[in-house]
């Protein structure tokens, strides 16, 4: 029916790497074929790992890093007055608890989950296209992730 | 005891040799005339780890390598082969059967990228004049800028990032969307978080993938990271095709 690619032919130098337990976690929990009338196993030592995957969300912390960051470039441009003290400065101001907030949002989507009807409220769309015509029609949506982006919104504002 | 449930293949599908189900337990399909369930003996009182998640994921990536597979979400257990016909291949026969047909030979490869902070943000610097001008302006005032001063700055350059993240999304998707049947976009989880995506593609037509995914590492890996992962089960897809969004010709 069909071949199996041969992922050591080295005509293809970099094919994907096998998923790791931060690559599954999401849709394995989230995706996936459900029935009506099961009994669901309960998870322990998850809360933790889905942490650790989680990325810094952004917050003022991560302003000031950037605004930083963006001071110390191009210290060669014609542009110089002021540049050591003001990198002094905003180093001292910027640099303390850079990740100080980053992972809340991301706790109540764990315990959230194994609540029992999860099935309808975070499906993502997909942006499909049929055959060999391949329309561009792309969507984000991702609303199973709205949730967290948007409380970055709200902290930020 | 119970069953713990993986995934549906076609009946008659041989399980890959050398893998094992969780907590060691040995894989055996609950099949019908057309439909098997594949399945695991497991205890279910005993709650599930990191390994368990582990494992179910492997199985399914080890069958989809080569066949197409339905993938279960995680943690569905029944209790015997009686209520795998009865829950499962009677009620769901004719949808297991749509899905199966409709994502025949297709498996799901995860593409997400990150951009790295330092180069990004110089190429935002590089892209957005106006954006250099509101630095030099706060670099001129010196001890005089405030710290409000910094956060609106460091805010209009985590707006400049989000443009570049979505112009160099729009680049890899040009690269990959020739080579793929469909692309199935979450938002990104983070600033820095450039593309998450899982695209469908026909397992023949992988070597495809894998080269756009290197011309995307070439053009744009001085400022990202490019991970891409698979190949796994069609787990992104489930959806859109029962509700009709997916479908061919």
């Amino acid at each position: 029916m069909t071949v199996m690619q041969n992922r050591s032919s080295n005509r293809y130098v970099s094919g994907p790497s096998p998923s790791g337990l931060a690559d599954v976690i999401d849709t394995i929990l989230d995706k996936g074929l459900v029935i009506d009338l099961y009994v669901r196993v309960s998870l322990v030592g998850i809360e933790l790992l889905t942490i650790d995957a989680r990325i810094v969300i952004a917050s003022v912390d991560t302003y000031l890093r950037f605004a930083n960051a963006v001071n110390r470039m191009d210290l060669t441009e014609t542009q110089t007055s002021g540049i050591p003290e003001l990198i002094e400065d905003i180093s001292g101001a910027g640099s303390k608890g850079k990740t100080s907030g980053a992972l809340e949002g991301v706790k109540e989507k764990v315990s959230g989950m194994f609540g029992g009807d999860d099935d309808d409220e975070s499906r993502e769309k997909s942006s499909s296209s049929s055959g060999s015509s391949r329309s561009s029609g792309r969507q984000s949506s991702g609303s199973s992730r709205s949730s967290k982006s948007s409380s970055r919104k709200s902290e930020d504002d | 005891m119970a069953l713990h449930l993986y995934g549906v293949v076609w009946a008659g599908t041989g399980l890959p040799a050398g893998v094992i189900g969780r907590g060691g337990a040995r894989l055996r399909l609950v099949s019908d005339e057309e439909l098997a369930v594949i399945v695991s003996e497991v205890d279910a009182d005993r709650p599930a780890g990191p390994d368990d998640l582990l494992s179910h994921a492997r199985v399914l990536e080890a069958i989809a390598a080569a066949e197409t597979v339905v993938p279960m979400q995680f943690g569905v257990l029944l209790l015997d082969d009686v209520q795998v016909h009865e829950e499962m291949l009677q009620p769901e026969g004719d949808s297991l059967r749509h899905l199966l047909q409709t994502l025949e030979g297709m498996v799901q490869l995860s593409i997400q990228a990150f951009h790295e902070e330092a180069p990004a943000l110089a190429h935002v610097l590089e892209r957005e004049p106006g954006l250099r001008a509101m630095r030099d302006g706060i670099r001129a005032a010196g001890s005089g800028a405030t710290q409000g001063d910094h956060v609106a700055l460091g805010q209009a350059v985590s707006d400049g990032l989000e443009r570049l993240a979505g112009h160099d999304r729009d680049m890899i998707l040009d690269h990959i969307d020739p080579a793929v049947d469909a692309v199935s976009l979450s938002e990104p989880t983070s600033t820095l978080q450039v593309i998450n995506a899982a695209v469908l593609v026909a397992r023949d037509r992988r070597p495809e993938l894998d080269a756009a995914v290197d011309r995307c590492r070439e053009e744009l890996g001085d400022r990202m990271r490019i991970r891409y992962v698979g190949p796994q089960p069609p787990y992104s897809f489930l959806e859109p095709v029962r509700t009709g969004e997916l479908a061919w010709g």
